[in-house]
Order: structure tokens, then C-alpha cells, then sequence
């Protein structure tokens, strides 16, 4: 008889390769082989080859300073482990499948299990792919011996288990509480944003502030997070089965080891027993879906606020009325509200990193600096808003698409309201990293003026880009659909040629002529005239579009 | 223009491929007439109603809707025409209020006669008390009331309903088929109507047309139909034309 977690299991593990669809016998062991060439071999030698060239005294570095850029990685990893499958499933809340489930007898923790054991196929293959990163140095630095690299995989797969055990458990508590809800696919959608940003800051933090980040996780603060416990065992691990000399092990154990490593392994051990005992323990609570009191809330339309009576006022009664419910469609969606604030953090992150990171020491011109942030942020938030404001925001469905095709030059009038609406939004969108720029590289007034110009002119061309691409090839709702990535992977493309091409004159002025204001104007055009074409195209062909 | 004729269709065919949908229609339409359009699913149905609304060109044939051209006047057929889609495509974020707004913008409506009339109609659908609600909270059954209203908002001298009342309860049902009569009755307005439902289309219906593999097989009066099968009813005479009686054995033989 098939047990019921591993027929669970069997399910997740096809929904999620689901991509591979009839091919998936050859394709899944063919994608395994390429993760294992990849970390086994490809990484090794990558990482051998710059080690070798690198000399003797950046080897003596990398020998002592190891175990605090492992805790930094280990972190990285944890973080990818653990949130990329809770914002995968976060991107699509249904909770309907629970009831099928249960109505034939399943236990909770057989659902739970099951579903934990059919993502390790999935995301072990990231572990695959990245583990050898941790482990390749170390093999080099420290000469490990055959046992311990094996040691430590053995750590690093047990880690990773822990990790998607945790993730699975999470990911279930946030559907069970928002499922039941009619907002719930919203939220989720709009969660499954807000969560990346945990993610990007220790990774842009490992990228740029290695030195300080290391020395800061050198305090006894990092020693709570469970990644640190397993980067520490795994440096140990390696420095008693490498070759390094016993003078060597006691330096590195006196200034990076807080506690014992055999401490890090109880941590880590309870830590462990810990997740899973609670997550079995509340698989039953997990799974009460449809009882969070939110989730009968109805949420109303309050009355009309002084910017959207402005909006009808301004644009006249008609066209008005479309703008003004065009632009509550999109600002009432939390997925929509969670995507611009991501493309607003990274915005913001572009002059800091100007500002403060590697660059502003190793050029110190007072050109360069200004129009380098502008640029930057100019083409951060370009690059981001052709998929804010195209992807799925666009049309909901199908069939939304024959309610504006039934109305005489009902596509034309839509497009037109939708794409002002978006202007407006990318007012606030642009301005404010403009100006957070402008005002921490202390530019003048008239510099800020033009960045803030300059920014919202490539936003425009993000809008128009996004817009068009949707509209030549309407991907609804769906984001696991071939048209969302094809339109996705389009609109970044395009909009890195339109940011490159307006980027290119400006710099050049900058370079020759030396001037801020000119560099920042030339800059400006190109972006918005290709999107305004791209645009065109969009309207002409969702206008013609008939039914498959 | 269109002499008491509101849709006329000569050898009307629609292809996508090789798959035929739509093969030589020929049909007309009477104004103020409630016209039922029957068949399986996959019949080419909703492919019809498509064409006829303007939204889908034809590879062959010919058709007039209001006496506008079905090729060259497809935006003249949509200021004239409603169109309920087979499935609800709202907008989840606007309330019933909202919605019927845009729509009655999308066709030409605004300011206070707008607003009296989505009132009217919200208050005849019995969603008075929900009009503010966001639509992503409607049961499907509301969601339909409201695209209903959608439809008739800019009073359509002809009105496509796709599955009108797949949704909604035996009241609300009700409820439609009067709206619908009213209309025909008292405003002269021309219904199609494609439906599964055989008793609701037996009920409202003038004439019905059944439609199979993409092939108008039958035209008549209901009861015209039922007596040339020689069924009981309606739904009877469907299943004599389409084809879909299957005997006990074979319904249990799945067990062996």
C-alpha cells in the first residue's frame, strides 16, 4: 500500500517540476548532473585557478580571515534556503487542495511531511549547486582530507534539511492564515516581494562591506543565528582534517571561536530537533485553515479622496472616470504597493552605495559622483518599473479583455487611462530617490531639479516599455505562464538598451564637457521616445488581438 | 436599415487552424425576439456570439448585427450591443459601483444619469447593501448580477448572454429571465442567449437554435423542436439531437 506522505510527496515533487513536464525522467537527473558537474568540478577550478594566482600573502589571509567570510556565506545560504520557497509558494495562495486532501482521510502531518519532502529534490539542487562554493576554499586553503569534505557536505545537507523543514512549516502557517481570505492571493503575492529584501541586503552587504560585515559578525550578536553554528562546525571540521599546523588552529580558534565548536553542534543539534518536534507538533494547528477572523473582513471603497476628485476634475467626466478607477485597480493591490516600495529600497541603496561603498574612495571627482548616482539610479529604477507597471498588473484575465473589446474603442481608451494613471504613480516613485540622492551628495538645487527630471523620464520609459510589451503579449495573472517570463525577460532587456542608449551621451558630455546639467538632459530623451514607440505597437496589436 | 431583422448571418464560418468552430451559419434574428443558442460544450457557441458581437473576424461567410457589417463596422455593432462573458473578468480592487462606472465611461456614460441608473439596476439585483464592498469579496452568484447590469447599463438594443444564469440561484435566475423579458417586451430589445440550460431556455426563448460540431442542426419554436423529436420536454429533445443517452450498464461498468 503507498503511504500517504510519500504519495503527497510524489505530488509536490511534480507540481514543482512541473516545467520539465513529459521530459521530466530525462530532464531532472539531467539538471542533478549539471549541479553536481557544476559544484564538483566547475566550481573548484574556477576557484582554484584565482586562488593560485592570488600569491602566498593572499593565501595566509584567506587561511586565517576564512571562518568569518563562511559565516557571511553561511548566512546567504540559510536566508536563500529559507525564503525562496516560502516566496515561490507565496506567489500562487490556494488552499483548496487542503480540503480534497482531508476529505479523503489524510493525517496533518502526512500533508505536512509530504510537502517537505517533495521540495528537497527541488531546492536540493541548489545546495548541490552551492555547497562546494563553501566547501572549495577551505579544500584549498586549508587542504582538507577526503573525510572531511565529506564531514563537511554531511553538515551542509543536514543544515539544508532543517532549513526546508522550517520553510515548508512557514510557508503552510502564512497560507493556512491568508488562504481562506479573498485577499488572500494578494497578500501572499505581496509578501512573496516583501520577503526578498531579506535576502538582498546580506547578500549586497557580503558583496560590498565583506570587511565590515565579517568584523561585525565577529560580536557575539551573529552567534544566534543558526548559520553561524553550522559555518563554525564546518570550519573546525576543516582545520583538524586539513594540514594546517597546530600554531595555526590555536590562533584561529582564539580569535574566531566565541564558544567550543562542540557547543555550535549542541546549538545546532537542538536548534534541529527543535524545528521539527514543534513543526510536527503543530501540524494540526497548521492546517485549521478558514479560522483566522480575517478572513471574513470585506473591504469596502471609502469615498473619494481630493487627489481622485482632482484626477476627474482635470481629465473631464469620461476619461476621468476610467483614470481615476484605472489608478484605485492598481494602488488597491498590496502586490502592487509591495512591488514599487522593493524598487524604492533598491533605489535608495544605489547612492548609498555610490556615496559610501568602494567607489567614493577610489574616485573622488565631483562630476563623476553626481551623474554615476543619477545614472545608477535612473537605471535601477527604469530597469525595475517596465515590470511594476507591465507583467500582470496589466489585464486580470481574459475575459476582462472581451469586456473592453465590447466597448467601441474600449482597448484604446483603457490603455491610454491606465498608462496616465501609471504616470501618476511614477511621480512619487521617481521623486523621491531622486531627491534622497540630490540631498545625500549634497547637490545643488538646480541638480536635484534635473536628477529628479532625468529619474522620471527613464521611469516613463520603464512605464511605456512594460505597458507595451503586456499589451503585445497579454500574460493575465498568471505568473507561471511562458508569456510572463518571455514578457518579464523582454521588458528588462529592452529597457537596459533604452537606459544604455540614454546613458551613453550623457556620460560622454560628462567625460568631454565636464558639465552635470547638459550630461543629465541628453540623457533623458531616449528612454521615453523608444518606449513611446514600443508602446504604440502594444496598443495597435491588443486592439486587433482576437480570441484563440 | 435592418427591417425588423437584427442579426442576419449567410454561410458565416470561423476557423482556427485546422479546427473548424463555426460551419455555414445561417441565422436571422428578429428585433425585440429572445433567440436561445444551445449545444455542448466546444459547440462554437461562444465563438458566434464572439463574431456577432464584433470581437472575433470570420474566415468566411457574411453577417450584419443592427444592420452594421460584421467585417467593417465592428465598432458602430459594439456601441449598440452588451456582451456578458462566459466567465466573470471583474476587477477584484473596485467595488459594484466603481465597476459599472468605468463601464458606463468605456461606453459613453457619465455624470448624474449614470450614477441614478447603476443605483436603479444595483437596487433591482438586490445588492443595494453590498454596493461599496470591493468585488474580490462578492459570492460568484453577485459577481454575475453585477456583470449582468454591466450589460444592459447603456441599454443595448441587443444584448449576448453567455451562460447568463450558470451561476447564479433558482431567485436570482428568476429574477434574470424577468429582467431579460421586460426588456424585450417593453424596450424592444433583442436577446441571444447561449445557454446549457434547457428548462430556462424552453421558458424564455422564442426561438431556438442547437448547434453541434460547430453545425446548426436544428432552428424552431421550443415546442416545435420537442414535437418534431417526439420528447417530453426540452431537454429531452437536446439530448435526441446531440446525442448523450447513455444506458444504466455503461454508467456502472466502470466498477468491473
Amino acid at each position: 500500500m503507498v503511504r500517504v506522505w510519500w504519495a503527497i510527496a510524489k505530488a509536490e515533487f511534480l507540481v514543482r517540476t512541473s516545467k520539465l513536464h513529459r521530459s521530466r525522467k530525462i530532464l531532472y537527473p539531467a539538471v542533478i548532473g549539471i549541479a553536481l558537474t557544476f559544484g564538483l568540478v566547475v566550481i573548484p577550478r574556477i576557484l582554484g585557478y584565482f586562488l593560485a594566482r592570488t600569491g602566498s600573502a593572499f593565501e595566509m589571509i584567506l587561511a586565517t580571515s576564512f571562518p568569518g567570510f563562511l559565516r557571511t556565506i553561511m548566512m546567504v545560504l540559510w536566508m536563500f534556503i529559507l525564503i525562496v520557497p516560502i516566496s515561490n509558494s507565496l506567489e500562487n495562495v490556494k488552499i483548496g487542495q487542503w480540503e480534497i486532501l482531508f476529505s479523503n482521510n489524510v493525517k496533518t502531518r502526512d500533508l505536512l511531511f509530504g510537502t517537505f519532502v517533495g521540495r528537497i529534490p527541488v531546492y536540493g539542487i541548489f545546495v548541490i549547486a552551492l555547497g562546494p562554493i563553501v566547501v572549495s576554499p577551505f579544500v584549498y586553503a586549508y587542504n582538507v582530507s577526503i573525510i572531511g569534505q565529506l564531514l563537511m557536505y554531511l553538515v551542509i545537507f543536514v543544515f539544508a534539511v532543517v532549513t526546508i523543514w522550517l520553510s515548508t512549516v512557514f510557508s503552510t502557517a502564512i497560507h493556512a492564515k491568508i488562504g481562506s481570505s479573498p485577499r488572500g492571493d494578494d497578500i501572499g503575492k505581496a509578501l512573496s516581494w516583501a520577503i526578498v529584501p531579506l535576502v538582498a541586503v546580506p547578500a549586497m552587504g557580503s558583496m560590498y562591506w565583506m570587511n565590515s560585515v565579517v568584523s561585525l559578525f565577529n560580536l557575539d550578536a551573529s552567534m544566534i543565528l543558526p548559520s553561524t553554528w553550522s559555518a563554525d562546525i564546518l570550519t573546525w571540521i576543516a582545520m583538524y582534517t586539513g594540514s594546517l599546523r597546530p600554531s595555526s588552529i590555536l590562533n584561529l580558534e582564539l580569535y574566531w571561536f566565541a564558544v567550543s565548536p562542540i557547543v555550535d553542534m549542541l546549538l545546532l543539534g537542538i536548534f534541529s530537533a527543535t524545528v521539527l518536534f514543534l513543526g510536527f507538533k503543530s501540524a494540526d494547528r497548521l492546517f485549521a485553515y478558514g479560522a483566522s477572523p480575517g478572513s471574513q473582513k470585506v473591504a469596502r471603497a471609502g469615498p473619494e479622496n481630493l487627489f481622485i476628485r482632482g484626477v476627474r476634475k482635470v481629465f473631464g467626466g469620461r476619461f476621468g472616470t476610467i483614470i481615476a478607477t484605472s489608478f484605485k485597480d492598481y494602488t488597491r493591490k498590496l502586490q502592487n504597493i509591495a512591488k514599487l516600495s522593493y524598487g524604492l529600497f533598491l533605489a535608495f541603496l544605489i547612492p548609498l552605495l555610490i556615496g559610501f561603498g568602494p567607489f567614493a574612495t577610489i574616485v573622488d571627482d565631483p562630476i563623476f559622483l553626481p551623474v554615476m548616482a543619477s545614472l545608477m539610479t535612473g537605471l535601477m529604477l527604469g530597469i525595475f518599473s517596465g515590470v511594476i507597471f507591465g507583467g500582470v498588473g496589466l489585464l486580470d484575465s481574459r475575459d476582462q479583455l472581451w469586456i473592453l473589446k465590447s466597448a467601441p474603442n474600449g482597448v484604446p481608451k483603457f490603455i491610454t487611462a491606465r498608462v496616465v494613471s501609471y504616470m501618476m504613480v511614477g511621480i512619487p516613485y521617481a521623486m523621491l530617490p531622486a531627491l534622497f540622492t540630490g540631498l545625500l551628495l549634497n547637490f545643488a538645487l538646480n541638480e536635484i531639479l534635473l536628477t529628479v527630471a532625468f529619474v522620471y523620464s527613464i521611469v516613463l520609459g520603464g512605464i511605456f516599455v512594460g505597458v507595451g510589451i503586456t499589451a503585445c503579449n497579454p500574460s493575465y495573472q498568471d505568473t507561471s505562464s511562458g508569456a510572463f517570463v518571455i514578457n518579464t525577460i523582454a521588458s528588462i532587456v529592452i529597457m537596459m538598451i533604452c537606459v544604455i542608449a540614454s546613458i551613453i551621451p550623457g556620460v560622454m558630455v560628462a567625460i568631454n564637457q565636464g558639465v552635470f546639467a547638459p550630461a543629465l538632459t541628453i540623457a533623458s530623451v531616449p528612454a521615453p521616445l523608444i518606449g513611446l514607440i514600443i508602446l504604440m505597437v502594444g496598443m495597435i496589436r491588443l486592439t486587433l488581438m482576437e480570441a484563440d | 436599415m435592418s427591417n425588423g431583422i437584427q442579426i442576419q448571418t449567410e454561410s458565416l464560418s470561423k476557423n482556427f487552424g485546422s479546427v473548424v468552430a463555426l460551419k455555414k451559419l445561417d441565422l436571422s434574428v428578429r428585433k425585440g425576439s429572445v433567440f436561445g443558442y444551445l449545444g455542448p460544450n466546444g459547440a462554437g457557441k461562444t465563438t458566434t456570439v464572439r463574431i456577432l458581437s464584433g470581437l472575433l473576424k470570420p474566415s468566411g461567410g457574411s453577417a450584419t448585427v443592427c444592420g452594421y457589417d460584421v467585417r467593417t463596422q465592428r465598432n458602430a455593432i459594439k456601441s449598440v450591443t452588451g456582451l456578458l462573458p462566459e466567465s466573470p473578468g471583474l476587477y477584484s480592487k473596485l467595488s459594484a459601483v466603481e465597476f459599472l462606472e468605468f463601464i458606463g465611461a468605456l461606453n459613453n456614460l457619465s455624470g448624474e444619469s449614470l450614477h441614478n441608473r447603476i443605483d436603479r439596476l444595483l437596487g433591482i439585483l438586490g445588492l443595494e447593501g453590498r454596493q461599496n464592498d470591493l468585488l474580490e469579496s462578492y459570492s460568484s452568484g453577485m459577481k454575475q448580477k453585477v456583470l449582468v447590469a454591466s450589460t444592459v447599463l447603456h441599454e443595448p438594443e441587443l444584448v449576448f448572454l453567455d451562460e447568463p444564469t450558470s451561476r447564479l440561484d433558482p431567485a436570482a435566475s428568476v429574477l434574470v429571465r424577468e429582467i431579460i423579458l421586460a426588456m424585450a417586451r417593453e424596450t424592444d430589445t433583442t436577446f441571444f442567449i447561449c445557454t446549457h440550460m434547457t428548462d430556462f431556455a424552453e421558458d424564455l426563448c422564442e426561438i431556438i437554435g442547437i448547434l453541434n460540431e460547430g453545425v446548426l442542426t436544428t432552428l424552431g419554436a421550443p415546442n416545435e423542436i420537442i414535437e418534431q423529436t417526439g420528447g417530453n420536454d426540452l431537454e429531452d429533445a437536446y439530448l435526441k439531437i446531440v446525442g448523450g443517452e447513455i444506458d444504466r450498464d455503461t454508467l456502472l461498468s466502470w466498477r468491473q
